[in-house]
C-alpha cells in the first residue's frame, strides 16, 4: 500500500513538474508555420519549456474554448473571436493584442504555367479555384473582397433578408457573412470568372489550411494567407502573387490569455510573441506587424 | 428553415440513394464470393473491404481526392476529374459503405440453409430460378437493411466528403457539411433545427430498416 502511494505520489509530482512547463496554445491555421517557428525560438530561449501547439479555424476552436477546450493562449485570425472571449469572462482582462495583419497572396500551380496575379484566374485553364468558407472564415472573407476589388466578381442586385440595405450598397464590415451560405455565386456575379470557361466552381475549405492543400492537390489555384503561399511546401510547387495592402478585409489577428492561465511561462511566452525575435518571424511569413 | 437546408439535403439523400444502389450490384456478388467461395489470400482481401472502417475519414478522403484529382490515376484513365463532383461524391460514399453493406450481406447469405440450394440443384433448377425462388426471398431482409445502412451511413458522412466535396452548396456541399458550417459561423439554433431534421429522418430510415427485417423474417418462418 505504501509502495502503491509512493509511486502515485512520484506520478503526481512530475505530472505537476510537466505541467509547470508547458504552454498550449490554440491557434488559427495560417499561422501552422510561423507559430511553431515562433514557438521553437521561445522554447530555445526558455529550455524546460515545452510550447504544445493546436491549429484550426478561429470559429471551431472559438466553439471548443467555450465549451471547456484546454488552453493558455488562443490566436485568432481575426479579432471578433478573442473580443467575444472577452465579453464572456473567459479571457485574462488587457491580455488581448494584436499580433499580426495577416495578407492574401494569389497561388498557381507551375503546371499551369500561368503568371500568377489577377490576370490568371480568367485564364481558360482556371476551372476550379480554392478559397476558404468565408461563412465563418476569415481568410476566406478576404479572399472574396479581394476578388470583390480586383473587378472580378460583381454583387448582385439584391437585398439579403434582416438587411435593410441593398447588398450592393454594404460595406464589407456590414456583409452578415455568416448568412451567406448558398456560396459566392449565391451572392456575387461571377461574370468575368467564367466568361469562355466549360465549367467554373468556387471550391471551398474548411479552413485556410484545409484551403491550401486543395489548391495543391486538386484545383491548383487558390486564394490563400500570405504566410503559407510563402512556405516550401506551397512556394515549391507553385508561384504566388502578393495582394496589395487594403485591397481586401482587413485580417486584423489578435492573441489573448485563457481566464486563470496567467502562469509565468504563459506570461512569458505572451511576451516573447511580441518580442522583435518574434516580429521577425512573422514579417518573414509575410504577416505585417501592428504598428508598422 | 434556411432553403439551403433542404438544398443540402436533397443533395444528400441523392448521393446516398445512388451509392446504396450501386453498392447493392456491386455488393452483392463481393459478398456471395466472399461468403461461399475459398481463394488464396481471402483473409487479406477480407480485410483490405474493411479497411475504410478503420482509416481516419479523412485520411480516406484525402487519398480519394488525390486519387481523383487532375493529376490522379483516376483522371489519367477516365480524362475527368470527379474531385469536387457529385460523381466523385457517389464514388467516395460507395467506397466508405462498403463495409457496413458487405458486413451485411454475407450475414444474410451465411444464413441461408444450404441444404436448400442443394435440394434445388439436385432437382435440375436452373441457377436463375434458385436465385429468384430460394436465395432472393430468403435473403433480401438482410440486403435491404444492409442497404438502408449504408444509406444511412452515406447521409451522415464528414470527414471524407469534406475533403473529395469541396463544400460547393448546391452542388457538394452535403447536409453534414452545410451543419458543420453553420456551428462555425456560430448559428447554433439554426444548426439545432437542422440536426433534428436530420436525426428523425435517420431515425426513421434505421426504424423502417429493422420493421422490414421483422417482417422478412416472419415470411420467411411461413413459406419455409
Amino acid at each position: 500500500m505504501r509502495g502503491v502511494f509512493a509511486v502515485l505520489s512520484i506520478l503526481l509530482a512530475l505530472s505537476l513538474a510537466s505541467a509547470q512547463g508547458r504552454v498550449r496554445a490554440v491557434a488559427a491555421s495560417d499561422l501552422q508555420y510561423a507559430l511553431a517557428e515562433v514557438a521553437q525560438a521561445f522554447e530555445r530561449r526558455n529550455p524546460g519549456v515545452r510550447v504544445e501547439l493546436l491549429f484550426g479555424s478561429s470559429g471551431k476552436l472559438y466553439t471548443q474554448l467555450t465549451q471547456g477546450l484546454e488552453a493558455d493562449l488562443f490566436f485568432s485570425a481575426e479579432r471578433l473571436y478573442p473580443e467575444l472571449l472577452e465579453q464572456k469572462g473567459l479571457a485574462e482582462p488587457k491580455t488581448r493584442r494584436p499580433y499580426a495583419l495577416g495578407r492574401m497572396a494569389i497561388w498557381t500551380h507551375k503546371d499551369l504555367g500561368l503568371e500568377p496575379g489577377p490576370a490568371a484566374l480568367k485564364n481558360p485553364k482556371v476551372t476550379q479555384i480554392a478559397l476558404a468558407n468565408p461563412v465563418h472564415a476569415p481568410y476566406g472573407r478576404a479572399a472574396v473582397t479581394l476578388l470583390e476589388r480586383l473587378g472580378l466578381l460583381k454583387r448582385k442586385d439584391l437585398t439579403l433578408p434582416g438587411s435593410s440595405k441593398p447588398f450592393p450598397l454594404l460595406s464589407w464590415e456590414e456583409i452578415p457573412w455568416e448568412r451567406l451560405t448558398g456560396g459566392v455565386e449565391a451572392y456575387w456575379d461571377a461574370g468575368p470568372l467564367r466568361r469562355g470557361k466549360p465549367r467554373f466552381d468556387f471550391v471551398y475549405g474548411e479552413n485556410i489550411s484545409q484551403t491550401a492543400q486543395l489548391a495543391l492537390t486538386s484545383t491548383r489555384v487558390g486564394l490563400l494567407a500570405l504566410s503559407l503561399a510563402v512556405h516550401e511546401s506551397l512556394s515549391g510547387p507553385g508561384r504566388y502573387w502578393t495582394a496589395p495592402l487594403g485591397s481586401h478585409m482587413a485580417l486584423e489577428q489578435d492573441y489573448v490569455i485563457l481566464k486563470g492561465r496567467k502562469r509565468p511561462e504563459v506570461l512569458a511566452f505572451h511576451a516573447f510573441v511580441g518580442s522583435p525575435e518574434a516580429r521577425a518571424i512573422f514579417r518573414r511569413y509575410g504577416f505585417l506587424l501592428p504598428g508598422e | 428553415m434556411d432553403p439551403l437546408f433542404w438544398t443540402a439535403l436533397r443533395l444528400s439523400l441523392e448521393v446516398a440513394l445512388w451509392a446504396s444502389a450501386l453498392l447493392l450490384l456491386l455488393g452483392l456478388p463481393l459478398a456471395w464470393a466472399l461468403a461461399f467461395h475459398r481463394f488464396p489470400g481471402k483473409p487479406l482481401v477480407e480485410a483490405v473491404f474493411l479497411l475504410p472502417l478503420v482509416l481516419p475519414p479523412t485520411v480516406l478522403g484525402f487519398y480519394l481526392l488525390l486519387f481523383l484529382g487532375p493529376e490522379g490515376p483516376w483522371t489519367r484513365l477516365t480524362g475527368v476529374s470527379w474531385a469536387f463532383r457529385f460523381e466523385g461524391l457517389v464514388f467516395a460514399s460507395i467506397l466508405f459503405s462498403l463495409p457496413f453493406a458487405l458486413t451485411a450481406y454475407r450475414e444474410a447469405f451465411l444464413g441461408l440453409d444450404r441444404n436448400l440450394l442443394e435440394v434445388a440443384r439436385t432437382l435440375g433448377v436452373p441457377r436463375w430460378k434458385v436465385w429468384a425462388r430460394v436465395v432472393l426471398p430468403l435473403v433480401w431482409p438482410g440486403l435491404l437493411s444492409g442497404t438502408l445502412l449504408a444509406f444511412a451511413h452515406t447521409l451522415g458522412e464528414f470527414g471524407v466528403v469534406l475533403m473529395v466535396g469541396g463544400s460547393i452548396p448546391g452542388k457538394t456541399q452535403m447536409v453534414s457539411i452545410y451543419l458543420y458550417d453553420l456551428v462555425q459561423a456560430l448559428r447554433f439554433r439554426e444548426a439545432a433545427e437542422a440536426a433534428s431534421v436530420l436525426l428523425l429522418l435517420s431515425l426513421a430510415i434505421l426504424a423502417a430498416a429493422r420493421v422490414l427485417e421483422a417482417k422478412g423474417r416472419a415470411w420467411r418462418s411461413t413459406t419455409a
